[in-house]
């Protein structure tokens, strides 16, 4: 026969407050009265937290005013409530006839933009980059030309002055500490893009997982670092959020590879709350989870298990608003949920069923939306649509898979067209710029097609709804052999940050990856194209926001 | 305050003994929760005319969602819930301002010694004024637990109900909530 388990002050506080509830197991309570016959501190906890029960539930109650029940009455037979944002009321409901398109139009009224056609600059002199120079390993230098226009095809086009590549924020690399021995442990550096210092590193088994970095997310204040690992061994990947300051890292949990999946954004304005999706391992199911930064609290959003967060809305109230995405239930429907109204971060959410009924729900319901990717200005957003199915790890577009971009004027949402990508798209990763003209689109897969590492660079200036070769980047910027794990684009929508790996020669071979900063140029020059690391691993990077 | 009067006035008759059993409910409901619903919102929101206004539109939501309300037994949290939801919504519009730190928030230090002590404040009638000021002083939802759990009376099981959070959660976050309260307290005044 044992005793009563040991426990922490922690603990006992926790345990002294379920006390006053009478929220204890029998063991509960006797490891809670062990504790305390030895311990004053705790004493005096408990006989305060007792006192400050007592008073607060002896505080007076009050009558309720007496025209509480003419008042509910009148309000349900006038079926008005106290005022509401017209979006929010019944009836405006998204249906599933011409969905998109009217989603576009909500999508305007929501983030509160004009819903004239966006001014397309005409007769853009610029044309298709054709080859790219080769690769240099160098120290990328700082770009200062103005941002020139952006490609357009047009084969009569002058050429534009090149520039170099712009660094990057930070950069990642990550290596062996002992070259060639994988047992003696591994780390991840963060190095500061433009003086090349280490920012902080993240020694494997004491800090983080060991494994390479595959994507990273800056927070709008550039205090935090959001950050996705591969394991190898496991076939999983896991993710941290991390402090840039200071040694604060916060394990956010473990997820399956899954395209959608891999979207790590931070609310605006002061990044409180980063959204994720985590695909669990033992089942496969998805949820959205939100990282509480000033708390530093990790909340699952969503339960039901085909929940992907968007990305977030502009709003006009202090509360983030937060697209979170259903694949399944008879299509993908995309919600607006709420995250920190009143300083609460909703908890295991269906949107589904909950939209309109909570205050975290919203009632608005875009159908036939997955995963909506605003621009930062609020102005566009790119989202999927099509027939989902689930797979072993995670959802894909079954049939009818495309990209849509859609902005302002709802007559010129188009779907973004892929050469060579057949049509059905099946996954895919999508990234804005800061200045919400340059988008970047890669690693399209489609439904029985191979995987090409490809990027596409947009401009809405220039090439509005619509993804050309025009649009896609030399050949040469991206080796054939390599994967694309990821693609940051810089503020001014010139410059791209693409980390590409390479296969392991073997289990206990050096993973490798060049982060390669590419500079897009115009008319006949090609793009011009820094390579860092490919006998270690460098990359991925973040641009400022 | 009764509620006396049927709200639909010519339901169908096939739909009559239907309506007649939801406005009974209804009214039930209205006469235990009233006056509790109104002082959770006052606690929550501090201001009266505000919190009728969210006691109001928590019934007026309470009737149209009343097909929801499969159990009369779980009556207690499922109104609990839509009076949280209401008055949170209230302070979303409102601008409703506390502090919104982290349990360590240095913007709330302790003043254990601050103000006249604890028979003072009785004799001066003050005793309520200031526990609400210290209820205002904490984070929404750890006015809510507290609210719930020690006025309220529910358990870690019935808040979690409540404010969608599992039983764990609840508990560690009422642990925080009575540390902050204590604080809040003693800033008051109240205790030492």
């Amino acid at each position: 026969m044992t005793g009563p388990r040991r426990i922490s002050h922690a603990d006992a506080e926790e345990l002294i407050s379920g006390s006053l509830t009478g929220d204890l197991t029998d063991d509960e309570a006797r490891a809670l009265d062990t504790h305390l016959a030895g311990c004053s501190r705790c004493r005096a906890t408990a006989d305060a937290w007792a006192g400050s029960r007592r008073l607060l539930s002896g505080v007076r109650h009050v009558s309720a005013p007496r025209d509480l029940g003419a008042r509910v009455r009148a309000g349900v037979e006038r079926g008005r409530f106290a005022p509401v944002p017209w979006w929010r009321r019944p009836g405006f409901a998204m249906t599933s006839v011409g969905a998109l398109a009217a989603a576009v139009v909500a999508l305007a009224v929501i983030v509160g933009i004009p819903r004239t056609p966006t001014p397309v600059a005409s007769g853009s002199p610029s044309a298709t980059a054709s080859a790219s120079t080769s690769s240099v390993s160098a120290s990328p230098v700082a770009s200062t030309s103005p941002l020139p226009p952006s490609p357009s095809g047009d084969a009569t086009a002058t050429a534009e002055p090149s520039v170099a590549p712009a660094p990057p924020a930070y950069r990642l690399e990550y290596a062996f500490d002992v070259p060639g021995d994988i047992t003696q442990g591994t780390t991840i550096t963060v190095v500061d893009g433009g003086s090349g210092s280490v920012v902080r590193s993240l020694h494997a088994g004491t800090d983080i997982v060991g494994g390479p970095p595959i994507q990273a997310s800056l927070s709008p204040s550039g205090a935090w670092l959001a950050l996705r690992i591969q394991l190898d061994a496991k076939g999983t990947e896991h993710l941290y959020a991390m402090a840039l300051s200071g040694d604060t890292i916060v394990d956010l949990g473990e997820t399956l590879p899954d395209p959608f999946s891999e979207r790590m954004p931070w609310s605006p304005g002061d990044g409180a709350y980063l959204a994720f999706t985590l695909v669990d391992p033992a089942n496969g199911d998805a949820d959205v989870s939100i990282f509480d930064a000033a708390a530093g609290t990790v909340t699952q959003l969503t339960s039901g298990g085909s929940a992907y967060a968007g990305s977030w809305n502009l709003t006009s109230t202090a509360d983030p608003v937060l697209w979170v995405s259903l694949a399944a239930g008879g299509g993908p429907t995309s919600y607006l949920v709420t995250i920190g109204a009143g300083g609460v971060v909703p908890e295991r959410i269906n949107p589904a069923d909950d939209s309109g009924q909570s205050t975290s729900v919203d009632q608005y319901v875009a159908n036939d939306t997955f995963v909506p990717l605003l621009s930062p200005d609020g102005q566009h957003v790119i989202s999927w649509r099509g027939t989902m199915e689930a797979t072993s790890s995670g959802w894909r577009m079954a049939t009818g898979g495309s990209l849509r971009l859609t902005g302002p004027d709802p007559n010129g949402a188009g779907e973004l067209l892929l050469p060579e990508m057949g049509t059905t798209l099946e996954h895919g990763f999508v990234a804005w710029s800061a200045n919400s003209d340059a988008y970047a689109v890669w690693s399209i897969g489609a439904v029985g097609a191979s995987l090409v590492p490809t990027v596409w660079l947009g401009h809405l200036s220039t090439s509005p709804s619509v993804l050309t070769d025009a649009q896609r980047l030399d050949r040469n910027d991206v080796p054939l052999d390599g994967t694309i794990r990821d693609v940051a684009v810089a503020a001014d929508g010139r410059h791209v940050a693409i980390t590409v790996s390479y296969p392991v020669a073997g289990d206990l071979a050096q993973p490798t990856a060049e982060l390669r900063l590419v500079t897009r140029n115009f008319g006949t020059e090609a793009d011009t194209v820094v390579t860092l690391g490919g006998d270690v691993w460098v990359g991925p990077a973040v641009y400022a926001p | 305050m009764a509620w006396t009067r049927p709200l639909v006035d010519t339901p169908p008759v096939s739909a009559r003994d239907a309506a007649a059993d939801r406005e009974a409910t209804f009214a039930r409901l209205f006469e235990e929760f009233a006056t509790p619903i109104y002082n959770y919102a006052l606690r929550m929101v501090g201001d009266p005319d505000r919190a009728a206004d969210v006691a109001q539109d928590t019934f007026i939501k309470a009737y149209r969602k009343l097909d929801q309300l499969t159990d009369e037994a779980a009556a207690k949290s499922w109104i609990y819930r839509i009076a949280t939801n209401t008055a949170i919504d209230d302070m979303r519009r409102r601008r409703f301002t506390v502090p919104m730190g982290g349990d360590d928030d240095p913007s709330q230090p302790e003043r254990a010694d601050a103000g006249p002590g604890p028979e003072a404040q009785v004799l001066g009638g003050m005793v309520d004024e200031r526990i609400q000021r210290a209820l205002l002083a904490l984070r929404p939802n750890h006015r809510q637990a507290l609210l719930l759990s020690d006025v309220e009376d529910m358990s870690a099981q019935e808040i979690g109900a409540v404010m969608g959070m599992s039983y764990g959660a609840v508990r560690t976050l009422l642990c925080r909530a009575r540390g902050q309260m204590r604080r809040a307290l003693a800033a008051e005044g109240l205790v030492r």
